[in-house]
């Protein structure tokens, strides 16, 4: 009844002896209906507003560990409605199964469970006797308090149709205490985490760690004294504190109170307070030691993760691996660190961070390093968030096992920024991949890369394919720029076919060169040989009588054409380089240029480049 | 709280893995010994498991948790209550396979069942001839009570209706569930066979309560019947063995819901328990004891007897003068103490017994005039409403709890004196979430009773919801309507508001967060978890009610 990614291994080990299967989100901010798989870890990509941050945000607004601070602003809103009707509901379904260290998930919680008796009679079994947990948290109008109430109960069923999930009865037992959820509590880590503030702040998970230090009664006293003793020999020693002390004394002709009794205490007398002043001190290689506010933005950021982390491993050695299911929202693990230490940093997070990560990301780089099963892509189209994944056998249309390999070796590993792509262009041959880039900034005066769209050459005929099912499995629409010799057709229709798509000639999304034309062939003719020759000329001379000697070689050909055509296949990575520009910029777009420039603006719209919206949605603080 | 512990009763506190039969006489200390086991279990640090205390009635439940309300979590920790509410929580949420999807609605009184069997027949030709032949609407009602009783016998001993040899029997039997399912609802003994019927057709259900809970004890063992006892085996299955079952052979009441002490036998035989029994006897003191042997020399009491007791007779000129007499006594017992009672006595700690609820009038005057509390302990049933208007309440709560209650509906709509039946009220309603509070709403439309208007405007206060709704609200209306009635009325009225109240209040303590629905609430009441365990003051009592108690 209940899909799992199937062979999943789970790095770390899954200790805790439970795993959040799915997560199904209704009418959350911008997330009208979202269904996102699990796995030990997975990292959710999509442009700004693609509604990542408001995922994470909602399981937060779930489990997460602190203030639940969800309220009627959070209820999704269709475009033309100002108000959500009251019958709409914010739901938030939570499918939990027992799994063994392996990460396979089990049947039945063993009797040993520390699940089964936190949750007792809200562990549920579905028709083939498997037990699972699904926790709701659903925000609602309540009729008699006429107001929005939030509910977290235990679910009797988890539909098998995503679509009925918000027909699910809740079970017949208490609704769910705090109890029940503080072992999963999920944390979250936003985009503006800062070691220094949690090092400030009372409520962060720094302070509530380091405020009960465990001492005991018999050491605090101990150390408390010398602290005193340490106070007194400062003031003593300082002429300046010594006269500002004994100038408060009187304090005790106007107040009741000894002269004794007012002293200047430079340290902090308790050792409670201490927590408030630790400080973290960082010496990199060959500096000397900085505190951790003259580091940079990067490390400080790094240390916010590395405290959860020994925050996680905490919690686990306090309560028992067994009963704490730690829980990570980490937003944009990349911000101010450079390429190697994203790597470094993604690489620990990925395979040895305890409990399950959600990872949210614009770095390429962390793309490239993880598993295209990992990936939850987001895509927002007018109102509706869509997020999709590569898991091999699942979704509809599902991918084998080795399609998923291809795609995560042909693309993820080398070319993990087309997983941020509005839109995908693939050609075949070197000159395209230079030249069509330079006639699209020349014809829309924007570079295609502002625009998030990604020009790929493919390898050679018929590796299409794995990038056509990479796009289509995460809603990236797709153009084609093929030549136009029989041999590429028809590769390229078995291709379309294979995908389930309309042969070349019938495809609105793949434009074709004349018959029997390559690029190169394509591009010369009576309109731009002068530039081209022009261009030759100019790439060739190595002086200025040798320029005039060439410019007449080629006024003197009755049919430079030829020539030139083996001129820009004979070199063509000196001339991709150049004719794009040279011609784009004399205002030349060959016909078929034109149609695909066109057809790619038209199918995404009017574009304005916006790299740097932040996404709108408000960040819940961790207190 | 410490408490003492003689070295029998510590070996089955003490008590581990394993099943357990603890023979226990009157007075030997049963209730404490297995509340103190619970408690020593759930104390083990660091372990995860619960426990499942199974007790005869819900006054045992609430008392049990009352003792360990200083476990930490104790709700959590440990399902404590009756056979019939656990079957209930089983049913609630993993009942699809044996029919029962939702929270099942109980009719647990005899003569609504009476009624939903009578219906059931007359939609039967052949039935109705087999009830009616040649007799009288008397003798037809004993030969319906008698059938009822055949029903309840066959369930007890988990017979379905295919399993039933007799034609007729059969007949009976399944157009009388048949009916019952239609209003949504089961009986008492329905709870139990869906139950057991659930756990031998899906084994894995009853593994889930015995991974879940590690230890299940049961209270009040020789009460247990055949199909009370199969269920137990069938949570159990074949390697579970933490099994403890209390209960003295001597003691058993229970006899005509086929409750049979040789279950003891069989437990000890089926699950090769160890046997433990407790012999010292802490309720009856030596005197006691003589002095009952004076009066019957065959009388005999197992086991040692600790205390010696004491006893006065007293001779009074006349009813006054003994009340007189008890209630001087009281006042010594409570300023004096006693030698054979430990700590000090309260009132609490005081019983006063008479031979029927008559007796009592004199005795009530004198603790009245001292000012000394107390309250009447006469009868063991559920309580049951007097006032007609708050019957009627009663009655409209039912409907709106489920609006397929086709009985209660029809109760409620002669009462009121209208011609329409239930059947007509039910299918002239759109099905809407309101659709029981619709129909009451248009049924009060055609009443012809002042008290239908009354009993809307309390149902109309209760803001009811299907998820929710404030039961006080609707008494307080109850009550301020009551103040413009006759005054035997009001006070018929006053006294079950407070009862209701009573109800509401330990409903309210015993469901944790904010989720309060009409059926649950009515399911906890005829379950008898609203119960209160204790009240304040002097228990008068009679014979007949210790004896139904096992006082």
């Amino acid at each position: 009844m209940i899909a799992s990614p199937a062979g999943t291994v789970f790095t770390p080990p899954m200790e805790s002896g439970i795993v959040l299967l799915e997560v199904r989100v209704r009418n959350f901010r911008c997330l009208q209906s979202v269904d996102v798989l699990m796995d030990d870890y997975i990292v959710l990509i999509g442009e700004n507003n693609s509604g990542k941050s408001s995922f994470v945000d909602a399981l937060f607004a779930a489990i997460g560990a602190g203030q639940k601070n969800i309220n009627r602003d959070d209820i999704f809103i269709a475009v033309g409605e100002t108000e959500p009707p009251r019958e709409r509901a914010i739901t938030i379904d939570l499918l939990f199964r027992p799994v063994d260290v392996s990460g396979t998930i089990l049947n039945r919680f063993p009797g040993s469970s520390s699940w089964l008796t936190l949750w007792g009679n809200g562990v549920m079994q579905d028709d083939d006797g498997h037990d699972f947990v699904v926790i709701r948290t659903q925000m609602k109008w309540n009729q008699i308090k006429a107001e929005y109430v939030i509910e977290r109960r235990f679910l009797k069923e988890w539909q098998k149709d995503s679509g009925k999930s918000e027909s699910s009865k809740p079970a017949d037992v208490a609704p769910i205490t705090s109890i029940q959820l503080e072992p999963l509590a999920f944390y979250l880590l936003d985009a503006q985490r800062d070691i220094v503030n949690d090092l400030r702040s009372r409520t962060s998970m720094w302070s509530r760690m380091v405020s009960d230090h465990g001492l005991s009664e018999e050491q605090v006293t101990k150390l408390e004294e010398s602290l005193s003793s340490i106070n007194a020999q400062i003031v003593e020693g300082s002429k300046v504190l010594s006269h500002i002390q004994i100038h408060l004394g009187n304090f005790h002709n106007l107040l009741s109170c000894e002269r004794e009794g007012v002293t200047i205490t430079p340290l902090t007398r308790h050792l409670r307070d201490l927590g408030k002043g630790i400080d973290i001190v960082l010496s990199t290689q060959k500096s000397s030691s900085f505190p951790l506010q003259r580091q940079s933005m990067g490390t400080r950021s790094l240390g916010t993760v590395l405290t959860f982390w020994a925050h996680s491993t905490w919690r686990q050695q306090q309560f028992g691996k067994d009963a704490v299911h730690p829980l990570l929202g980490l937003e944009e693990p990349e911000a101010h660190l450079h390429p190697q230490a994203q790597r470094a940093l993604f690489r620990q997070i990925s395979s040895q961070m305890p409990g399950q990560r959600i990872v949210t990301t614009h770095s390429p780089y962390i793309a490239g390093m993880t598993r295209i099963s990992k990936i939850r892509h987001f895509l927002k189209t007018r109102d509706k968030v869509k997020v999709s994944a590569l898991i091999d056998g699942v979704g509809e249309n599902p991918l084998s096992v080795d399609e998923i390999r291809k795609i995560d070796q042909q693309i993820l590993t080398t070319r993990g920024e087309l997983l941020f792509a509005k839109a995908i262009v693939l050609f075949e041959g070197e000159t395209e991949e230079m030249a069509i880039p330079d006639f699209a900034e020349a014809y829309w005066k924007e570079h295609p890369n502002d625009l998030g769209i990604t020009m790929v050459r493919v390898g050679g005929y018929g590796d299409y394919k794995t990038f056509l099912r990479f796009a289509d499995s995460f809603n990236i629409p797709w153009f084609i720029f093929s030549d136009g010799e029989a041999d590429a057709i028809n590769k390229l229709d078995q291709t379309l076919t294979s995908v389930g798509q309309d042969s070349a000639v019938n495809n609105n999304r793949v434009v074709v060169l004349p018959s029997g034309d390559n690029f190169e062939k394509y591009l010369v003719n009576e309109d731009t040989k002068d530039h081209l020759i022009k261009m030759v000329v100019s790439s060739c001379t190595t002086s200025e009588a040798h320029q005039t000697i060439l410019e007449t070689e080629w006024k003197e050909k009755t049919d430079p054409l030829p020539d030139l055509i083996k001129q820009l296949e004979g070199r063509k990575t000196l001339y991709g380089s150049k004719v794009g520009k040279l011609l784009g910029g004399a205002e030349i777009f060959p016909e078929k240029i034109k149609t695909l420039l066109d057809k790619i603006k038209e199918h995404i719209g009017p574009v304005h480049a916006d790299n740097s919206a932040k996404e709108e949605n408000k960040i819940p603080n961790d207190s | 709280m410490t408490v003492r512990l003689t070295k029998l009763q510590e070996e089955v506190v003490g008590h581990n893995d394993g099943a357990l039969l603890v023979l226990a006489g009157p007075g030997s200390g049963k209730t404490r010994v297995l509340t103190e086991r619970v408690r020593r279990l759930l104390a083990q640090p660091q372990q995860h498991y619960k426990v499942l205390a199974l007790t005869f009635t819900n006054k045992a439940a609430n008392e049990m948790v009352e003792r360990l309300q200083d476990v930490p979590n104790i709700r959590e920790r440990a399902f404590v209550g009756t056979l019939h509410s656990f079957c209930m929580e089983v049913l609630a949420n993993r009942g699809k396979t044996v029919g029962i999807d939702v929270l099942p609605h109980i009719y647990e009184s005899f003569e609504d069942r009476k009624e939903i069997l009578l219906t059931a027949i007359r939609k039967d030709h052949i039935l109705y001839g087999l009830l009616s032949a040649g007799r009288d609407p008397k003798q037809q009602n004993i030969l319906l009570g008698q059938w009822l009783r055949k029903i309840a016998e066959q369930k007890n001993k988990l017979l379905f209706a295919e399993l039933i040899d007799d034609e007729d029997a059969r007949k009976i039997y399944e157009a009388y569930n048949a009916e019952l399912r239609s209003s949504q609802a089961v009986d008492y003994d329905d709870l139990l066979l869906l139950t057991w019927r659930l756990f031998q057709e899906r084994p894995h259900i009853a593994d889930f309560y015995r991974r879940q809970y590690k230890y299940v004890c049961v209270d009040e063992g020789q009460d247990l019947n055949e199909a009370q006892y199969q269920l137990l085996q069938a949570l159990c299955g074949t390697e579970y063995k933490n099994i403890m079952i209390v209960g003295d052979p001597k003691q058993a009441i229970y006899v005509f819901n086929g409750a049979n002490p040789k279950y003891l036998d069989n437990f000890k035989k089926d699950f090769a328990a160890k046997a433990i029994t407790l012999t010292e006897n802490f309720r009856s003191s030596q005197l006691v004891v003589k002095a009952a042997q004076s009066l019957d020399p065959t009388y005999h009491l197992d086991g040692q007897l600790p205390i010696q007791g004491a006893i006065v007779i007293q001779q009074s000129d006349d009813e006054e003068d003994e009340s007189k007499f008890v209630s001087k006594t009281i006042e010594l017992l409570l300023q004096q103490g006693h030698p054979d009672v430990e700590g000090t006595i309260t009132l609490n700690r005081i019983a006063v017994l008479g031979r029927n609820r008559f007796v009592f009038s004199e005795i009530e005057k004198q603790l009245q005039h001292k000012g000394l509390q107390y309250y009447k302990k006469l009868s063991m049933d559920t309580y049951e409403s007097m006032s007609e208007l708050v019957e009627q309440f009663e009655l409209a709560l039912k409907v709106l709890s489920n609006p397929m209650d086709r009985l209660h509906l029809g109760i409620l709509l002669k009462t009121w004196g209208i011609k329409k039946t239930a059947d007509q009220f039910l299918s002239a309603t759109p099905r809407t979430d309101s659709f029981g509070r619709d129909m009451l709403r248009s049924a009060v439309d055609q009443a012809h009773s002042e008290s239908s208007a009354i009993v809307i405007g309390a149902i109309e206060a209760l803001n009811w919801t299907t998820e929710n709704f404030t039961l006080h609200k609707g008494l307080d209306y109850l009550e301020s309507a009551a103040q413009s009635m006759k005054e035997d009325e009001r006070e018929l009225v006053m006294k079950d508001v407070a009862e209701w109240r009573k109800h509401w209040e330990y409903y309210l303590r015993s469901q944790s967060g904010g989720y309060h629905s009409v059926p649950s609430f009515l399911a906890q009441v005829a379950l008898g978890t609203t119960q209160s365990p204790t009240q304040d003051g002097i228990a008068l009592m009679t014979y007949s009610f210790c004896q139904g108690n096992g006082i």
